[in-house]
């Protein structure tokens, strides 16, 4: 029952990060002068040496620490995406905070811990890990949005705190409940105990704590109705955390719903998924409508969030290993997007002015033709216009669920994807046929080479998986095979 | 050993008190006290399942979880003097510079 | 005998939560949600769940709540709150939803326990005692969440730092 090195390998990518961060923090105090601009560059270093650790885990499924830890197909191919997530994160994190005059390392640092905390949600199987790994997600991004100290910062990580420890009160309880029925909370065991127990998909207490864990997790993905927390948090965040809580923090969530959906809940999809097809048709309709009134691009992203959940979870809803797919090549997918549509964001604002009203953008098309481009990218993929990687994504997921014979959610999502085509293509119109005002609000971009690579990574990552596609795909379906 | 519901019971009742004070005060310290009352709750339960399963995984459970609040409330606590200092107010009716 | 002292535990529990919510000055809030905690440590005992029982009076009733109190005392949230005339409907809308969670959480209970029965019987817990079960289970199969835990206090203490320490 003890350990050996080769649970030990399992865990090697979680480890390096690990000790990146630590190695933040230690570089700052013995920096001299104050001297830290390398300190992101040390982060990704870090993030690159755990990526060349990470192939190995390709392969046949393997389990390590007693069953608490995957190193399976499923898992590497998430922490890839996580790793896209977080070198993006903190290439656009650089010259944003060095502008705003918060470039400290405990920011790096909290960083990698938070992707080490999504890294061992993607790979937990047991309930105890997956629900530590959360938490220590939570916290680190709780403190991330409040990385400003300033009043709307605070505020949005307080309600992201308050919600956050609410929705993981709900969780446990859901957990209590199916230790409670199931003797376990090992994902494997759950399975087992529904498998050998066919009257225990029918009892109360395993529906509840079912129930309870739909609630807990719905809160972490931004589903309608428990997505109120959101916009708010999304909004007063610093814009860089705002594009890693959108897109780590989902990844990892998502990770961890198809584990114990597909895995643990295997048996009881006829009791789930007619939840999640009400959870799914509302997240993406309330996300969509609300997003189309808005007028700030920041505030509008955050909806737009929600409605992008709402896609994710029609795949959830099919349930079959090739919906799962078409989840893991969209949570890259939006990776990509939804970072370099926040870096975009980043750009035009300057210290202690976010300028993220839709009005700003009146003209920055022509004034500055490379933002103008990648911001149109952007929003096409987000639309799902061909031939971007946004497009593919909705594709595989819509046409799993078709595969599944759910028809009417599948046509609602399309109509829902056609109606956001209105509030993304708006960003578009204003840029390129709104005269800029007299006095202009964006006189300069926050670019610098970080910025700018960042974005072009973005950008070559979403119209390169959106134009051949094929062998990501081969790769998500493998990692599907080796999880169901 | 006590009867297995009624522990639950008690445990379903606190939590749904947690889930009250969480919706209903907004008093940001409050808040977090209430947070804490529904972790509490969650622990009761797996303490009155570990007893009668006679399993030690639900004990665990309640370490972990303890470990878990230690670390929200010192974060929670930091982001509560933080938005005191930003703004000289903890009452979170007064927060309302983001609109839902 | 044993269900009576479970009764005067739960009642205190109780009322401690009660008090939580109405309480107007957080410091009788903080003070009322100890006794929850304490009662709960009585219950905790009751179910031989020692070492549990002396974690929940050290670190929860203890350091958690000193820690709590601190901050009150700190940012000097005495006053009352003129708060709590919050709109009526979300008031309303609050008290039914929780009341709807309890029904939730107490309807399986007629059911009963049907999950699998563990290793941790009396004869073992004679044998080795409850805390060296425990602490054996938590190095050995449950070395992960362990790690993981250690993370976590990480991140929480540096984010504590970076958030709430005057100059970085």
């Amino acid at each position: 029952m003890t350990f050996s090195m080769a649970d030990m390998r399992l865990l090697t990518p979680h480890l390096v990060i690990t000790a990146a961060a630590l190695l933040v923090l230690l570089a700052e105090a013995v920096s001299p002068g104050r001297r830290k601009g390398y300190l992101p560059y040390l982060g990704i270093a870090g993030i690159v040496v755990a990526a060349f650790t990470t192939p190995g885990l390709f392969g046949p499924a393997r389990s390590g620490f007693s069953g608490m830890l995957a190193g399976d197909a499923f898992a590497a191919f998430v922490y890839f995406i996580l790793y896209a997530v977080g070198a993006l994160t903190l290439l656009v994190s650089d010259a944003y905070l060095r502008d705003e005059g918060r470039d400290h390392a405990e920011y790096y640092a909290l960083v990698l811990l938070a992707l080490v905390g999504m890294m061992l949600m993607a790979g937990a199987t047991h309930l105890m890990s997956v629900f530590l790994a959360l938490e220590t997600m939570s916290i680190a991004i709780y403190a991330l949005a409040g990385f400003f100290r300033d009043e709307r910062s605070a505020e949005a990580s307080f309600k992201y705190f308050i919600l956050g420890a609410f929705s993981s009160g709900f969780l446990l309880y859901g957990i209590a409940l199916l230790y409670g029925a199931c003797g376990t909370t090992e994902i494997q065991g759950i399975l087992d105990a529904f498998a050998s127990n066919r009257a225990l998909a029918g009892s109360p207490m395993a529906l509840a704590g079912v129930g309870l864990v739909t609630v807990g997790f719905a809160f972490k993905v931004a589903a309608v109705p428990f997505h109120m927390w959101t916009p708010d948090a999304y909004q007063g965040a610093p814009t860089s955390v705002t594009a890693f809580m959108a897109t780590g923090v989902k990844a990892a969530a998502f990770a961890a719903v198809l584990r114990v959906f597909f895995v643990a809940f295997q048996t009881l999809h006829v009791d789930w998924s007619g939840v999640l097809w009400v959870l799914a048709l509302l997240t993406m309709t309330l996300g969509n409508l609300t997003a189309i009134a808005q007028t700030d691009v920041k505030r509008m992203l955050a909806y737009s969030s929600i409605a992008h959940a709402g896609y994710i979870l029609v795949g959830v809803v099919a349930g079959t290993p090739e919906a799962g797919a078409g989840i893991l090549y969209y949570l890259l997918a939006y990776a990509f997007m939804n970072i370099g549509a926040f870096a975009c964001l980043i750009m035009v604002g300057r210290k202690g002015h976010e300028n993220t009203e839709l009005d700003a953008f009146a003209g920055l098309g022509f004034k500055f033709p490379a933002l103008g481009l990648a911001m149109s990218l952007f929003m096409f993929s987000m639309a799902g216009i061909p031939p971007t990687a946004g497009f593919i994504g909705k594709f595989l997921i819509f046409k799993a669920a078709v595969h599944q014979g759910y028809y009417w959610l599948t046509i609602f999502g399309v109509l829902n994807s056609a109606a956001s085509v209105y509030y993304y293509l708006r960003v578009i119109v204003t840029m390129y046929f709104k005269p800029e005002p007299d006095t202009p609000v964006v006189e300069g971009l926050r670019a610098g080479p970080s910025m700018a690579l960042a974005t072009i990574l973005a950008g070559l990552g979403v119209l390169y998986f959106g134009i051949v596609p094929g062998g990501l795909v081969d790769l998500a379906e493998q990692a599907l095979r080796y999880l169901v | 050993m006590i009867p297995f519901e009624y522990s639950m019971g008690l445990s379903a009742v606190l939590f749904g008190l947690g889930v009250v004070g969480v919706l209903v005060r907004r008093n940001v310290i409050v808040l977090l006290m209430c947070v804490e009352l529904m972790l509490n709750a969650v622990n009761l339960a797996f303490v009155t399942v570990a007893d009668h399963l006679n399993s030690v995984e639900g004990l665990l459970y309640v370490f972990f979880v303890m470990t878990v609040a230690a670390a929200e409330a010192a974060v929670g606590l930091a982001i509560v003097v933080c938005l005191y200092r930003a703004r000289r107010a903890v009452h979170a009716d007064e927060i309302s510079l983001l609109k839902g | 005998m044993t269900l009576a002292i479970f009764f005067v535990f739960a009642a205190f529990a109780v009322l401690g939560g009660i008090g939580v919510l109405l309480a107007r000055n957080p410091i009788h809030s903080a003070l009322s949600l100890v006794g929850t905690m304490v009662s709960l440590a009585g219950i905790y005992l009751l179910h031989h769940a020692e070492f549990i029982f002396a974690i929940q009076l050290m670190v929860y009733a203890g350091a958690i709540m000193t820690l709590i109190v601190f901050v009150i005392m700190l940012l000097d949230v005495r006053h009352e709150e003129a708060e709590t005339e919050r709109l009526g409907f979300a008031k309303v809308f609050g008290m039914v939803l929780a009341g709807l969670m309890v029904v939730v959480l107490l309807v399986p209970l007629a059911a009963g326990l049907t999950g699998k029965p563990g290793g941790m019987t009396e004869e073992v817990l004679a044998r080795v005692g409850s805390v060296e079960f425990l602490s054996e289970k938590l190095f050995t199969t449950y070395l992960l969440p362990f790690e993981i835990a250690s993370v976590l206090l990480l991140v929480g203490l540096v984010g504590a730092v970076a958030l709430a320490k005057k100059r970085l």
